[in-house]
This record gives structure tokens, sequence and C-alpha cells, in this order.
């Protein structure tokens, strides 16, 4: 019998902190050179590995520590995310289509996409994708039990994962924080965000441990700590989805605006100032926008995109820009990217990004203005 | 003679406790003990004797020490407080076990 290849073949089959298989093999070594003195040793009476390796995990009490220690905890938190995330890859997804199959190369409107043609395939395509993620993460998920069969290791994976999804969906107010926070978020913003999530991280897995011991010395039955979580994650998981076009559509919207974002900000700040000029205000030529990347050109107070007619407004107010520099020249220009800037009745202030078919401009030689509209076709 | 697993599981503690109250042993003393002790009916895998001891062991009826004076290093055992107390209730219980079924063999042998 050849000890180190058995002992390599036992400590393949356990699932335990490294420090334990070094003692288990060491344990197991002393007894193995003692046998190889003894010539009635029989090698089948010994026992299978797999047998002896359920049992050692059987025996081997293990704290939350050394639970937090293992590769396969994390590997199952992965899992759990790769699942509950799914809006993320969606957004993924939607802006890898919308940039490589529709051309878009900064900004559109998910939104008003989704009620188009290519917009429903789209969404078709991605339900598919959905599915086939979903049906993987399934798989990958019962292999993981299966193999290791610890209730107790699954539970606490679905615990990390319920609070991590916790956390990033508290860190950016909605679902789509985190897409935000990833392609526009600065350092502050990083850093800021990172300290939240150690220290309430740390906070949440004392308050964890806390449960555990809790619900141990009561001796509650069924642990309801367990149900507990597990209910909350179900029902984090169920929101996310409720979202989900909203939460794609914000962060495909942002990251593929990100470079309009000080514009952005800048104008809902100022939006009533700009809203009081005249029609004819030079924008290019205000000294406050001009540092900004995004031209401001045109404006209507009347709600053109609404079925081209101001009446029937639900906005109180709208304000129209076209952001493309060659899009202001005189003629029909096509594909321009358009952002529009609602005041809504509460007064709260909100944008929406465009992709516009036909942009139309005229240059009005008396003012040297250029004023330009959308065509509705 | 062959004896069920059944039978076999609660004895094996049972008779590592009684070993362990005489004084200290490592996994490989502790099994060929187990086997003279049983008259080779409780040779139950020797390999399967460590979980058994990672149990107890987390369960405090024994404590383990290293002892790297050997080459490969031997882990000796040691039974607790908790384990002297637990082996004597253990031993009460199987008495009176043996006792009831003795009692109802006879009875059926009288019958």
């Amino acid at each position: 019998m050849n000890i180190d290849s058995w002992l390599t073949d036992l400590s393949s089959n356990l699932n335990l902190p490294t420090e334990y298989i070094e003692e288990i093999q060491d344990e197991y070594r002393s007894h193995l050179y003692q046998e190889g003195f003894n010539n009635n040793f029989d090698k089948k009476q010994f026992g299978s590995i797999y047998l002896i390796s359920k049992k050692i995990m059987k025996s081997k009490n293990l704290s939350l520590v050394d639970y937090l220690k293992l590769a396969s905890t994390w590997k199952l938190v992965v899992v759990i995310l790769f699942g509950a995330l799914v809006p993320l890859y969606l957004t993924v997804f939607y802006t890898i289509v919308y940039v490589v199959i529709y051309g878009a190369t900064s900004i559109n409107d998910p939104q008003n996409t989704l009620l188009t043609t290519s917009g429903l395939a789209t969404v078709v395509v991605t339900a598919i994708v959905l599915v086939v993620i979903i049906f993987f993460c399934l798989k990958f998920t019962t292999k993981y039990i299966k193999k290791h069969n610890d209730s107790k290791q699954i539970d606490l994976a679905y615990a990390i994962g319920f609070l991590l999804v916790l956390l990033y969906m508290i860190n950016g107010g909605s679902p789509s924080g985190l897409a935000e926070f990833i392609y526009t978020g600065s350092t502050t913003t990083l850093l800021t965000s990172a300290t939240i999530n150690l220290v309430a991280v740390i906070y949440v897995f004392v308050a964890y441990s806390i449960m555990i011991t809790m619900s141990k010395a009561v001796k509650m039955k069924g642990n309801v700590a367990t149900i507990l979580v597990k209910a909350l994650f179900t029902i984090v998981c169920v929101s996310i989805f409720l979202f989900l076009k909203d939460a794609s559509g914000n962060a495909i919207a942002t990251n593929l605006a990100s470079k309009y974002m000080p514009s952005i900000d800048y104008l809902s700040k100022n939006f009533h100032e700009y809203l009081d000029h005249a029609d004819d205000y030079d924008y290019r030529n205000d000294s406050n926008l001009s540092q900004y990347d995004a031209v401001i050109f045109h404006h209507n107070e009347n709600c053109w995109s609404i079925d081209g007619g101001g009446e029937g407004c639900e906005y109180r107010s709208e304000k129209a820009y076209i952001l493309d520099e060659s899009c202001r020249e005189w003629g029909e220009r096509q594909k321009c990217n358009v952002l529009t800037l609602y005041e809504h009745q509460d007064g709260i202030i909100s944008y929406n990004l465009t992709l516009r078919d036909f942009v139309s401009c005229n240059r009005q030689e008396g003012t040297h203005t250029t004023h330009c509209g959308i065509i509705n076709y | 003679m062959k004896v069920s697993k059944e039978i076999k599981k609660g004895s094996v503690q049972l008779l590592i406790l009684s070993i362990l109250s005489e004084g200290e042993e490592y996994g490989y003393s502790l099994s060929q003990e187990i086997k003279k002790r049983s008259d080779d009916i409780l040779k139950a895998g020797d390999g399967t004797l460590y979980p058994t001891l990672y149990k107890m062991e987390a369960e405090k009826l024994i404590k383990s020490q290293w002892n790297d004076d050997y080459a490969p290093r031997r882990k000796y055992y040691f039974i607790t407080k908790k384990g002297r107390s637990q082996l004597k209730q253990q031993i009460k219980e199987w008495k009176s076990f043996v006792d009831m079924l003795q009692k109802n063999f006879e009875l059926q042998y009288t019958t």
C-alpha cells in the first residue's frame, strides 16, 4: 500500500480547513506506518476512502471561522450571488447588444428601444440567456450541495450572499446601484463605499455569530435564524427581479452616458435657471456650460416628445438638448443623442437619454443662432 | 462471530472510554487494544476509528495531544471528566439493557 497516495486521495475528499487536513493526514500516516510492520494487515479491512472521508466530515464540529476559511463556502457564495445578481448580467448584456448590434456608441434609451421590433428581439434573446444562466447556476449549486452535503455551509453561504446583495442594494439605493457604481463611481465614492461595506460586513458577521450562538443556546427547533435568513434572501431576490427592467435601463443608460454625467448633473441642478432662458439663448457661449463635455443647444418648452404635442404633458416642464456636435449642423441628421430633462409634478428632476432617428437644424442669419427640432416620421 | 452494525456502533465508543480510563493511548495502539478486548469482534474499520475519536473529542469526552518524540508523530488521547461520567452512565445503561435482554431470552427459553 502506498501510504502517500492513499493520504493524497483521502485529503482530496475532505472539505475541511488545511490545518485539520494536515493533522488528519499525520494521524493516518502514523497508523499506516505501524500497520506496515503487521504482516496480517488487510487493506480492505481498513475501510474505503470515501466512507472514511464521509465519517471524518460528519465528525468534525466546524466553527463559523472554519467555514469562512473554506474555499468551497466562497464558491457557494459566488454561485448564489451569480444567481441573485442576474439583473447585472442583463445590464452588461444589454450594453453589449446596444453597442455591438445597434451601433450605439454613446447613449441610448432602453425603455424606448424595448418598444421597437429590434428591442423585442433583444428581450427574447435576453430571456433565453437568462434561462441558460439560471439553469447552469442551479446545476452547479446542486452539484456542490451533493458533494459536500453540509447544510450548515450552505446556510452560511446563503446568509453571506443575502447580506452582500442587501449591502450593494443599500449602497446604490437601487438594484442598479452597483452597475452605476462600477461605471461611474469615483475613487472617493469607491473608498467610502468600501469602508461602509467593510464595517457593515464585520457588523453582520458578528450579528450572525450571535444569532447562531443564541439559537444554539435556546435550542431552537428547525433553526429559526436560518429560516429567517433564507426567507429574507428570497424576498430580496424576488424584489430584484421585479425591478429588473428599471434596473437594467438605468444602469445601461448610465453606463453608456457616463461621459455626459457631469453635464447632466449640472443641468439638473440648474434646471430652473435654463428653463427661464429665451428660445434664442446661445448656450454655446455660456461659460457655465462650455466647461462640460456635452454641448447644450436646443431647448423646447413644449412636451414635443410625447405624441408631438404640448397638451396633456405629464411633466411640469421639459427641456431637450442635442448632444452630438455633428447633429447641430445645418440640415437633417440621423441617429442623434438627445438628453431630455423633466421636471415632474412633485418637483423632482429626472433625465432621459434617447437616440433619435432624425434631427433637423436651421441657421437663422439675423441672430446667428441655430434652431433644431426632432422630426417624428 | 459477526455482530450487526447497530450493536457495534454504541459499543465502540464505550470500549474506547473504558480503555482510555486506564491510561492514555494513541490511535494505532487503541485500535489494537479494541481488537484484543473484543476478541476481534470489534475490528470495525481501523480507518473509521478516527472519525469516532474526532466526534468524541468534539463532544469533549476525550482530549488529544501530539507527541513529536516519534516519527511519524503520534496523537495521544486522554479521557476527560465528562468522559468518565459518561462511561459510568453508559456502563449502567448497558448493564440494565443486557439484564432486560437476558430476562426476555430466559422467559422465551422456559416457555
